[in-house]
């Protein structure tokens, strides 16, 4: 999916739903935000977004986030949308610089989400 | 080195033994004996395994092992069908798929049959693979998944020296319709390097001992 501002429908980055499995149905987010709108929480906030979609409108499951373990910015958004890490993959590819990367993979299920949303609509 | 370009001209031997057996890759024909066993180890394969129930014929299972042939000349998925070497019978089936060659990482599948468990072949033929991938096929990652209800899976990944690395939370439907959660478990080459060194040692010991 494309991002965009509401403010003034400049184009924010990247986000979406992949790897799906609809036998579950179970999928995993991936997102990007363009450098000039770093720091805004518009990642956090699409993520919000399309996971409330994932479990609300698709009948999702099982959602995950998967992230490089030296990417703390990206595992962020993860923590801070409520999602838990469930696994570090080691040595699962390698990354831009020759070396190889672990990848940490962050979990919701549909309980903790409706717990989320009761916690949300009860504040 | 960074992983396998080309898997499909990648060439390397399609058979290896362990101490009490051999692994090889599948041929046309192998459906009789491996329908057999599946027949016979219904019972214990079913609640882990999606193929085994309802019971496929061996006109279906003919089937599979024609494709099995077929993904291995791929390189998409590696399944080895295992031989008792002491007479031949069929043990069971352990497997390298979710292959990513880039890495190169794979994942092990194992069953073994019902009259034969109990010996150690699957904990054997996962370590005859694990070798096979470490130092034949240039393997970085080596995973094993079981659902965390299968406590037998999961003492074979944990005696074949693999790592808990994770649990995937309802990430599969069940036939009755529940979700299952599965163990990761995994292995990385630096690990598997050290264990080797390890046994080779033993090896070496051992055989001085004996003189």
């Amino acid at each position: 999916m494309l991002l965009f501002r509401k403010s003034d429908g400049l184009y924010v980055g990247g986000s979406g739903l992949h790897r799906i499995d609809w036998s579950v149905p179970a999928f995993e987010i991936g997102y990007w935000v363009r450098t000039s709108l770093e720091g805004k929480g518009y990642i956090s906030e699409a993520v919000i977004g399309i996971t409330n979609f994932g479990f609300g409108i698709l009948g999702g499951e099982r959602i995950e986030i998967r992230c490089d373990t030296r990417n703390d910015r990206s595992a962020n958004v993860a923590k801070r949308a409520g999602y838990s890490l469930e696994s570090t993959l080691r040595h699962d590819s390698w990354a831009n610089d020759g070396t190889l990367r672990d990848t940490h993979v962050f979990g919701m299920i549909r309980p903790e989400w409706e717990t989320l949303q009761k916690t949300n609509k009860g504040g | 080195m960074t992983g396998v370009d080309q898997p499909i001209l990648f060439n390397f031997p399609e058979q290896f033994e362990t101490t009490r057996l051999i692994l090889r890759a599948p041929k046309p024909g192998d459906g009789k004996m491996i329908n057999e066993a599946i027949v016979e180890s219904h019972t214990e394969l079913k609640p882990w395994l999606t193929w085994a129930d309802p019971l496929p014929t061996l006109e279906r299972s003919e089937e599979m092992n024609r494709l099995s042939v077929a993904q291995y000349i791929q390189r998409k998925v590696m399944r080895m069908n295992v031989i008792q070497k002491s007479d031949g019978q069929f043990v069971g089936v352990t497997s390298l798929h979710h292959i990513d060659w880039s890495v190169p990482a794979f994942e092990i599948g194992y069953w073994v049959r019902t009259s034969l468990a109990g010996k150690g072949y699957a904990k054997e033929s996962v370590q005859g693979i694990t070798d096979f991938a470490f130092s034949t096929l240039k393997a970085e990652r080596i995973e094993i998944r079981c659902d965390t209800r299968n406590d037998r899976s999961a003492a074979v990944a944990q005696r074949a020296g693999y790592t808990l690395e994770g649990r995937f939370r309802h990430d599969m439907r069940e036939k009755d319709d529940t979700l299952s959660d599965a163990f990761v478990f995994g292995m990385i080459r630096p690990e598997w390097e050290t264990l080797h060194q390890n046994s080779q040692a033993t090896m070496v010991t051992t055989a001085n001992a004996g003189n």
